[in-house]
């Protein structure tokens, strides 16, 4: 108990500041529609299950704070860009917003974009997977309860009950 | 009795100096007071304490702003320093930035730095490779440098030490 206490005093002040808030200080740069359309892209590319999809993780605040600090400025053209192509391209093929359409429009309309070197497109749509899969595989839910994220791995157990099972059989001749 | 400076040669008197507290010279300095010799080490760097000069070692994957990665501008304003594969999010603070230290490149050299003591020892891989003979007669086989596989006493030596030293840095 006395080292278990003496462990938690020991931790450094600076750790003891963390919370949600201050660890998630993201904010969208996109505006208000072209950040609920994100989302609705996100979520398309890693749906709800029986697990949270990529919206409820809040993967595509992630995109708008990666792309604005840590990528080229034409990266950020070819978000916002993509994202009016991905609304006209729903009105123009389907007649309703991309959020109205079901889940086999969606990744129909995605995939078509996938496909087609054209500005706004192919690029637009690569960035967002990629960082989508990123953003959701480094959230703190996936870590935590789906690929369970330990932080120094390989823990020593240097005392364990030994079994007859332990010992290994003897070689046989 | 303490305004006379009768001790002041002999306080600043060493049987060794280490210049720089990096993986070498730290290393030097603990061989060399191991075995009882007064040894001076000198660091041009801040000090770096255990645990709470540490700002990031406790830090989720999840906590950094950009996972790990570092922003547009900081990697803009190091091109040298950002060659180096571990100069991210989770280290940057334990680098020499280009700014801070900028030197003349005649030819290509990227000069890596961590001013601070322990240096570039906090920036290390933790990993270390195992020389196999073939590493050993590397040079003399392409011929550069010395040869390192002889004098054999020289390599029987390296072994030696590998195994005293091998617990020390937790090598399994």
């Amino acid at each position: 108990m006395a080292r278990a206490m003496g462990g938690l005093v020991s931790l450094p002040a600076w750790a003891n500041g963390w919370t949600k808030a201050s660890v998630r200080s993201i904010q969208p740069t996109l505006d208000g529609a072209q950040d609920a359309l994100l989302a609705e892209v996100v979520e398309t590319i890693i749906p709800t299950t029986n697990t949270p999809g990529a919206k409820e993780l809040g993967v595509h605040t992630f995109i708008q704070k990666m792309v604005t600090d840590c990528f080229e400025p034409a990266a950020q053209q070819s978000l916002t860009k993509g994202l009016g192509v991905v609304e006209a391209t729903a009105q123009q093929r389907f007649g309703k917003a991309f959020a109205a359409l079901d889940t086999t429009q969606r990744t129909d309309l995605l995939q078509s974009l996938a496909t087609v070197d054209e500005p706004g497109k192919k690029d637009f749509y690569g960035l967002v997977k990629n960082l989508t899969i990123r953003g959701y595989l480094n959230s703190e839910y996936v870590m935590t309860n789906l690929t369970h994220y330990i932080m120094a791995p390989g823990h020593y157990y240097g005392c364990v009950p030994v079994t007859p099972n332990t010992v290994s059989a003897k070689p046989t001749k | 009795m303490s305004n006379f400076a009768i001790d002041a040669v002999k306080g600043t008197t060493y049987d060794a100096i280490v210049i720089g507290s990096g993986i070498s010279g730290g290393w030097a300095a603990k061989e060399l007071t191991g075995k009882g010799l007064r040894t001076l080490v000198l660091e041009r760097g801040r000090d770096v304490q255990h645990i709470t000069d540490y700002p990031t070692a406790m830090t989720n994957p999840w906590e950094f702003e950009h996972r790990g990665q570092l922003p547009l501008a900081a990697r803009q304003q190091n091109p040298i320093v950002g060659k180096c594969y571990a100069f991210n999010e989770t280290s940057e603070h334990f680098f020499v930035k280009d700014a801070e230290h900028p030197y003349v490149q005649e030819k290509p050299f990227d000069w890596i730095r961590g001013y601070q003591v322990g240096g570039k020892s906090l920036l290390w891989a933790r990993q270390t490779q195992r020389w196999s003979d073939f590493d050993f007669e590397g040079p003399a086989r392409d011929g550069f440098a010395v040869d390192w596989s002889r004098p054999r006493r020289f390599r029987r030596r390296l072994a030696h030490s590998l195994r005293r030293h091998r617990a020390l840095v937790q090598l399994r």
